[in-house]
This record gives C-alpha cells, structure tokens and sequence, in this order.
C-alpha cells in the first residue's frame, strides 16, 4: 500500500484554527491522534500494514467541523474539497463506527476510534472511564443508555482484543499503564491501607453520578481514618443525590515509587478512578506539618499546586477546595486552593455541591465556567475565595492588608457555625477499617467548641461557642454505631469532656449497656478532678487504662498567664487519688516556650512531678514497683486567633536548652519518664501557622527537597526545610507582630473580636485570669452564641 | 455451643492479613448479633480461631474458622446475612455445628493444598518432576527462636507437586504441603533450582484446601472435625 505524505501536525492545527475549531477541540484532536498512532505503530508491529500517516492526519482532523451540527459530514467534506478521500472516509464514519469482529480487519478508521473512545477531552482516560461520561450525558434516558451499553459491550471487547494483540494496555504505551494493583500490592507494606472495601463504605454506579467529589486527607490512610470529620463529611455528602464522595489518602513512599514507576497516578480508595478526573477535591487541614504531602499528592495526581496554573475552565481539572482548622489561616495555601470553606462544613458543603452541580446542569456538555462558579460560590456564608483577595506588601516586604479584586466578595469572612448540634448530621454507619488505625472505636461528639478560654489553645476559641449535643440522641447514635459495626470500644469526644452537663448520667448509662454487649468504654480529654477520677472508675473498673492530665505549666504563674484555672493542689490530689484507686501509670503533659516564661517555670515542671511521684507512693502506702509517671513535654507554638497570636515563637535553641534543663533535673527522679517534642518541628510548625501567601513558595521548595510526613519525626528534615525557606526568600525566623501590624489572617473571622483577643493578652501578661464563660459572659464578641441563654437556666 | 465456618478470601481482601482478619471477623459477628463466649479472665477476649493461618498476598478458596457462642446461631439466614455484610472478597460458603471436645481445628489442620500460577518462563513441566524428585530440597528459613536464618530441608513437607500446562503458556503447581510450609519458601527454592530470580508479585497463590490425617491419608479438614 502507498502511504502519501500528510500535513503535519502544525500544518494540522492551523487547518483547525482556519475552520475556527475551539482550541479544546484541538487539544483534544492532538490528544486522539496521539493515542491512535501509537496503537496504529503498534499493531504494525503485530503484522498489520497500517498507514499511520494518514491515522495521524485523520484524528488530527476528526472533530474539525465539531461545532456543526453534522459535524462528521460537515468535517468529511471539508477534508474531500481539500483532496483527502481516505481521511473524509474515516471522519464521515467515526461516529456511528462499528468494530469488526477480529483485529485482523482492522483498518485506519477503527484505530482512530480507538483513539476517540479512550481519550477524554486532551487525556487518555481508557475506555471504560470514557463511557461513564458518554453515559453519565444520558442519566435521565435509560432507554438511550440501553442502546448505547449494548454497543460499547463490542467496543470495550474490541479494545481489549487490541491490547491483547499488543500486548499490553494502551495506556502503557503513553507511559500510564493502569498497572495491575495486585501486583503493586504485592511489593508494599501494609497493602491494606489501599485496598478500600470497608464495611459500610459507599459504593455507586459511578457513572451515573452528578459530581465526582474526592475527600483527601494529607497523610496515611491510618491517621485519616481516624479523623471523626472524615466519617461526617463522607457519609454525609454519600447521602446526598448525584453525588459520589470516595476517599484518597497520602500514599507512603513505597506505593508511590512503584506507582510512579508503572506511570499510574493517585487515585481514589473506593473505585480507584484517577484524582485529576474528579469535579471536587476537597482537601482537610488539620496540622501544618500536612501541607507537603498536599504538594505531592497534587504533583502525583498531575494537577498544578497553583489555581493561576490551572485554567479558567472547571473540569479540566478538578475544583480545589480545603477546609479544617488550619483553614482558619489559609493564607500560606492560598495561592493552591481554588476555595476555603471555613468553620463547621456539615451544612456548606452540601450547599457548595448543589450549586457547583447546578452549574453543571447549565453548561450541559460543555464545562464550568471556573470564575463564574468561584463568584456565585464566594456568596455562601463561610466560603472564602482567595484569588478574589490580593495582598499588599509594603516596600521593606511586610504585609499590610488585603486588596480585594472582585469588589461583590465579603470584606470579611465569617466562619460558618451550625448552631443546633442536634440537627446536625451524625453518620450511622461509620466506616469499619480493616487494618488497625489510631483511633479504632466508635467515636461520639458529646459537644463542640469549649467554654474555658485557654489563651494558648486555638481550638477553645475557634471552634466557639460550646454546643451540646443531647443525651438522648447520643445514646441512640452509639448504639446504631455499634450495631453496625460490630467494634468493642467506644470513646466520647469533645475538648473537655467533663464540661459536658450531663457527662455523669450519660457515662453510668453508656456503661451498663456496653458492659453486656463486652463493648468497652474511653473517655479522653478529662480535667483533673475527683470528679472526672470516680466516673472512669465506675465506667473501667479493674480495667484501667492509662490515665493522662494536662496541667500544661509548671507554675502557678504561669498556669494563670496561660489560663488554665487549675491550681497545683488540683493535680496533686488528682494523683493521689487515682494512684488510691489503683492507676499505677500516670501521663502529664506541659508545654514550654509559653509567654513571659522563666527558668523557674521550667524547673516548676519538674518540681511538680516529684511531688506527684511522692503522693502516688503515700497513697498506695509505700508499696514497691507501683507507680510510674510520664512527662511529656511539647513546645509552644503561637496560633492565628488565640491571645498569644502576636508574640514570636521562642527560638529552637533556647527551647533545647530548656528540654536539657528538665532532662537533667528528671533524670534523678525515679519511676519518671521524661519525653519531649522535636524543637526543630515546632519551629517549622509555628512558620507555616501564621505565614502569608509566600511562605508556599517555601512548602513547594520543601516539597521538592524531598519533604514529606514531616509530622512523622523520622521523615522530618529540618535543613531541607531551612533550605526551602531560604531558596524561597521566605525569612525563617519566628517573627512577633506588632499590635499596628496587619495579620495576614485579619480577613478570616472565627467569630471572636480582636479586642478580646488582644484584651486577654495584656491580662496574661498581668498573671490575671478569666472564668469559663458559663458563669457569665466574658464578652469574647460571639453574637448570639446561646451561652447566656444557658447561664439563666 | 461450637461451630465451624468454611469461607474464601480474594480479591483484595489478601492484603489484609491474619490479625487484622481475625479482628474482622469478631466485628462481623458482633454486627450480626452472634453471642461469642468470651474467654474468662482480666482481658476476656473471644473464643474465635482460625485453622491455618494465611499470608498476606495469598489468596484461599477455603479457609476455616472455629467460634463458641452462648446462645444458638440462626443457621437458616446465617449465611444469607454474613454474606450480606462481609466486605467484597470474603464470602461464606459452609457452616456447621461442631460437637463439643472435639479437637480445635488448628490441631487438626496438618496440610493444605495450593495452587501456585507461575508466568511461562521455560520447559517448566521437567523442572518441576526434577525438583519434586530431588532427595533434599534446602531452603532458608529464619528461625522463630533464634531469628537467624538456618538451612533446612523442606523436602520432606512436600507432599505433592504436579505441573499442569494451562493456556497462554502459563504454569500451575499443584501442591499439597504440610502446614510448617509455607508455599513462598519452596518457591524460592524452586525458582533458584531452574535458576530464575524470583519475583513474587507474578506469581497467584491460591490455598484450594485445608486437610488433616485421617489415618494415613489426608483428607479435608471438615471431614474430620465432623466426624
């Protein structure tokens, strides 16, 4: 057979721009007509006498008169008036093509549909992920859908018949085979962290569904599962009509390499589709030390870390969104993020799924208009859209305000609240890992937000106001929750559990029924109290678990600057009695670096765990080998919102030299254990917390030195990340802010005023401390919060 | 009162492995009402044991579990609602009473039968006769007690090893093994026999069947414990 020259394919493309093909088309052409040769290139090899030429030239122009309505006559006779009747042939022919029934009788024409049926707008999707599209078009007319399935059986048979003859997937000839995962699995730790399939996972016909979301947390799937918000938000959006919310996970280094090495990219846990095909991903920020797996989940899913990077158009690539609490500054990731949902997400998100699949109905075959969206999104109360925000900088570099660039967007945006716990969704079903995670129980918020005022504690004053949720109706959901999954252990969760009003009454019930079923029964976060000490004995009985306090500070002095309203007679008799009550490990935690701390506040930590030590051993009557007490210390870190937002955080140095101080002091204490946070992490940790929109120059640099899980300490690596820091310009000293400075979270509004923020400080540095708002209002600028109403009761 | 359960494991449920399996399972039974007997003591814990523990990665046509309850079990929909709740890749496919002071399972269980799937990778069929044949058969294996790797002859706990030719080239083992060996320690010693690296992730692991002796002859497990 002849084979003639064709144009190529720049010649190709100003064919299209002659005939006015919208650029996607084109791209979308070059993409087929890539794929097609390759596969035409290929199947010459297995004995056929392709022309892939003309394969090549045909795909290039098969879509060139796509905005006619006939486009594949319209195009046809463009191509014969220009002299090309094998190629006319085959564009005439490429939408109503069927295959012939052995590869054998392949000609150019099916090669590119080939093409055609794989590639999805200007990438390679496979076939099988190509129909859901074609089908998902037709969701309404199953008697269109009938036909069209019955067709694609001999398309989907035929491809495969031409990655048989090949020898293996088409995708692998571009460099992404969709490797076998089995054989993948086979080469990692802990396969069961990718495999998915839980009990009471979601699985939907993928296809038919309206909005594809991804819910990705930035580390391992053992942490992730963990996270409570993940349950909630995933069965929340699974309820919701048209909508399939699958879960993605940091993948450990091992999966990555052998993924990347097979050329697959990051995918979903449940049907494994690829990420950057998803219309949402939503991404949860619950500590700083995440946002480089962020970074490289994102360069592994092939999406651009940067929204500028990523088109105007909406379905090339997937809308970015991040909530949590680190949303709460979302300055150093705002350049990432498309949008920020910030505060409770049970009633926005569902809000911002319907409108983005409202303006998918509206476009209809087409795509999105990204800022369309982003605008009408930006009108949700608690959405904050940064591209809408630009910061100003003054000359010597230091930030000094937000400019906003789309003049409807709010000046300020103010946290969502759902107001009535009661109301709010609380899944049934949770999701039943199959590997062991951290926390692997049924998990029950009692309440949310916290009444104390710690001033160091950005989960007190972000997560305001307190709201109860009832007793009744946590009853009932641990107990649909242990129905359904089967678990032996339970745990109430909150920030304080023993603020909870009915926290006595609740545990004594709890415990009996959970006795029977052999289910048992934690309560973390309580205060040191007798209190607290008798209803864990009641609810654990000989089956005592370890028991942890947090007495944060050494001193006095420095428990009232930090707010922590207990005093040192609290914790001891705390130890005495649970040492009476037979407990014979005790945990504490404290942090140094606080504010206006001294070396005797440092060494009051270690003073006050002799004096534990001593107490235990009188209250279990001088019996030997009884008692042991952990100190675990961590380091101060200022957060955005808190009264301690503006002071600079202690350098790692001097920290260092007060862990040595407590270490040497600890050593000499018998039956204590002295263990301490990295210094190093902290430092990194308190930079990312409260840095503006350059510091993600520095994430991507760290990213790309090899940072990653920095939260676990052996991957930790403080000289790349001194070494980003610096490549990016980005200073990587803790800096103070000036009470004139501008924050650069100052747009962000967790509902509490600055002036009670920067009320609190000076009262900190006075020693002098504030009640817990039940007995009175303290004025933190929460308008109607429902705690005065409840202080009258 | 006592059972015995036979169910299969694949797909991707291979990669979750013996402990976490075992904790599966007493989530399944708790979520379908099933009132284990829990064992007595400070930490009681479920009387629920596997006959033969499986490795990660190898999947099972047969596997068998063995529970105490304290109340009856509904045998009529029993399997009808495991089924129903069991993640994909683990399905019931025979339950039993068992008697009471029979012996546990895991006594009984003495071999089992595998089928190995090796990719094509040359005349496989003498190899495989060569190799059975062999008098000894040394394979390392890393001592429970000691932890340091000692060589032992595993030829004696190759029952049964038969090659069969299945299409596209591919090669099936059928073996039967005592229950010490692991079918992937005479892999390796097969594969470094013919000379070949070995690559496990080509290579399908399946356990078709769990036996016991019945004299001299082993036969499957359920067979005796219900005698």
């Amino acid at each position: 057979m002849m084979n003639r020259d064709y144009p190529d394919h720049d010649a190709c493309v100003t064919i299209l721009r002659e005939n006015k093909t919208p650029e996607h088309v084109i791209r979308h052409c070059a993409a087929v007509a890539d794929v097609a040769a390759r596969v035409g290139e290929e199947l010459n090899r297995t004995g056929l006498s392709l022309d892939v030429g003309l394969i090549s030239f045909a795909a290039m122009l098969h879509d060139v008169a796509r905005s006619e309505s006939e486009h594949a006559a319209a195009g046809a006779k463009l191509l014969r008036d220009m002299g090309f009747e094998r190629a006319a042939c085959i564009v005439e022919a490429h939408m109503e093509h069927h295959f012939p029934e052995s590869t054998d009788d392949f000609t150019e024409l099916d090669v590119v549909c080939v093409g055609d049926r794989t590639v999805k707008e200007d990438r390679y999707v496979g076939f099988d992920r190509r129909m859901e599209d074609v089908l998902a078009r037709y969701a309404d007319k199953p008697e269109i859908i009938a036909g069209l399935k019955s067709r694609m059986e001999r398309s989907r048979l035929m491809i495969k018949k031409v990655e048989e003859r090949i020898g293996g997937p088409i995708g692998g000839l571009l460099g992404l085979p969709p490797v076998s995962m089995e054989a993948c699995l086979l080469q990692v730790e802990k396969p069961g962290r990718y495999v998915g399939g839980e009990m009471n996972s979601v699985h939907k016909e993928a296809a038919s569904q309206e909005l594809r979301f991804g819910l990705a947390f930035p580390d391992m799937y053992e942490i992730g599962m963990s996270w409570i918000g993940l349950q909630i938000l995933y069965h929340l959006l699974n309820g919701m009509d048209g909508v399939y919310c699958e879960r993605i996970f940091a993948p450990a280094e091992d999966f990555e390499n052998i993924m990347r090495k097979h050329g697959a990219p990051l995918m979903t846990l449940e049907t494994k589709t690829r990420v950057d095909s998803l219309d949402m991903l939503g991404f949860t920020l619950q500590y700083e030390l995440s946002y480089t797996n962020i970074v490289n989940m994102l360069k592994f899913a092939g999406i651009p870390a940067r929204s500028a990077e990523r088109g105007p158009e909406a379905g090339a690539y997937p809308i970015l969104i991040a909530g949590g609490p680190c949303s709460f500054n979302p300055e150093p990731l705002a350049d990432m993020f498309d949008l920020f949902l910030i505060g409770d997400g049970e009633e926005a998100l569902p809000e911002l799924c319907e409108m983005y699949m409202s303006h998918k109905r509206a476009a209809g075959t087409g795509n999105v208009d990204k800022d369309a969206f982003l605008k009408a999104a930006s009108t949700i109360n608690g959405i904050y859209v940064p591209s809408f925000y630009a910061p100003i900088y003054s000359e010597s570099g230091v930030f000094s305000g937000m400019d906003k660039v789309y003049d409807a967007a709010p000046d300020r945006i103010v946290k969502r609240v759902v107001k009535d716990l009661n109301k709010a969704f609380v899944p049934e079903k949770p999701i039943v890992p199959l590997i062991e995670v951290v926390q692997d129980r049924v998990n029950v918020e009692i309440f949310r937000g916290c009444v104390r005022g710690c001033r160091f504690c950005q989960a007190g004053m972000i997560y305001r106001p307190m709201r109860e949720r009832d007793q009744t109706l946590i009853y009932e959901k641990a107990m649909a929750q242990l129905s359904s999954t089967g678990y032996d252990e339970m745990s109430l969760l909150s920030l304080s559990t023993s603020d909870y009003s009915g926290v006595e009454a609740l545990a004594a019930k709890l415990a009996r029924d959970c006795g029977d079923r052999n289910v048992a029964i934690s309560i973390p976060s309580l205060r040191v109290d007798s209190f607290s000490l008798k209803m864990l004995e009641d609810i654990q009985g000989y089956k005592k678990t370890g028991l942890t306090f947090a007495p944060e500070a050494g001193t006095q002095r420095m428990r009232d600057v930090i707010n922590k309203n207990i005093t040192e007679d609290d914790i001891l008799s705390a130890v005495r009695e649970a040492a009476g009550l037979g407990w014979n490990h005790v945990k504490f935690y404290f942090m140094i670096g606080l504010p206006t701390e001294t070396v005797d506040d440092v060494e009051g930590i270690a003073d006050i765990a002799r004096k534990a030590m001593r107490e235990a051993k009188t209250a279990k009557g001088g019996v030997k080998g009884g008692f042991a007490l952990t100190v675990s210390v961590s380091n101060f870190v200022p957060k955005p919102h808190t009264p301690f937002q503006w002071v600079a955080q202690e350098s790692q140095e001097s920290l260092y030299k007060k862990v040595l101080l407590l270490k040497e002091s600890l050593s000499k204490a018998k039956g204590v254990k002295f263990q301490y946070h990295d210094t190093k992490a902290s430092h990194v940790e308190a930079l990312l917390a409260r840095g503006d929109r350059r510091v993600l120059a520095a994430i991507e640099k760290a990213s790309e030195l090899g940072c990653g899980f920095d939260s676990w300490q052996e991957r930790f690596d403080y000289d790349k990340w001194r070494e980003a820091f610096e490549a990016a310009g980005v200073s990587f000293e803790s800096e103070g802010f000036g009470p004139d400075r501008a924050l650069p979270w100052e747009h962000i509004s967790c509902g509490v005023s600055a002036r009670y923020l920067a009320a609190e400080w000076e009262k900190a540095l006075r020693g002098t401390t504030t009640k817990d708002c039940r007995g009175g209002c303290v004025g933190c600028g929460l308008d109607d919060c429902g705690m005065a109403k409840r202080t009258e009761k | 009162m006592k059972y015995l359960l036979k169910f299969e494991k694949k797909g991707m449920m291979i990669f979750i492995s013996h402990l976490d399996t075992q904790r599966l399972f007493h989530r399944l039974m708790k979520r379908l009402d099933v009132k284990l007997k829990y064992s007595n003591g400070f930490n009681p814990h479920p009387r629920l044991s596997f006959a033969q523990p499986l490795s990660v990665g190898h999947s099972s046509a047969a596997e068998y579990l063995e529970f105490e309850t304290t109340e009856p079990i509904k045998f009529q929909t029993f399997k009808e609602s495991f089924n129903a709740v069991a993640p994909e890749g683990i399905r019931l496919l025979e339950s039993w009473s068992l008697r009471d002071g029979g012996k546990a399972v895991a006594a009984v269980a003495a071999a089992a039968r595998y089928r190995l799937e090796i990719p094509f990778f040359f005349p496989c069929m003498e190899a495989t006769l060569d190799f059975f044949a062999s008098e000894a058969i040394f394979a390392e294996k890393r001592s429970k007690k000691t932890k340091s790797v000692e060589k032992v002859n595993i030829r004696p706990h190759i029952v049964a090893l038969k090659p069969l030719l299945v299409s596209d080239g591919d090669v099936v083992l059928l073996s039967v093994l005592h229950a010490n060996l692991n079918p992937e320690v005479m892999l390796r010693s097969f594969y470094k026999f013919c000379g070949k690296a070995y690559e496990r992730e080509s290579i399908r692991i399946e356990r078709t069947s769990v036996l016991g002796w019945r004299g001299d002859e082993l036969v499957p497990l359920e067979s005796i414990c219900l005698e």
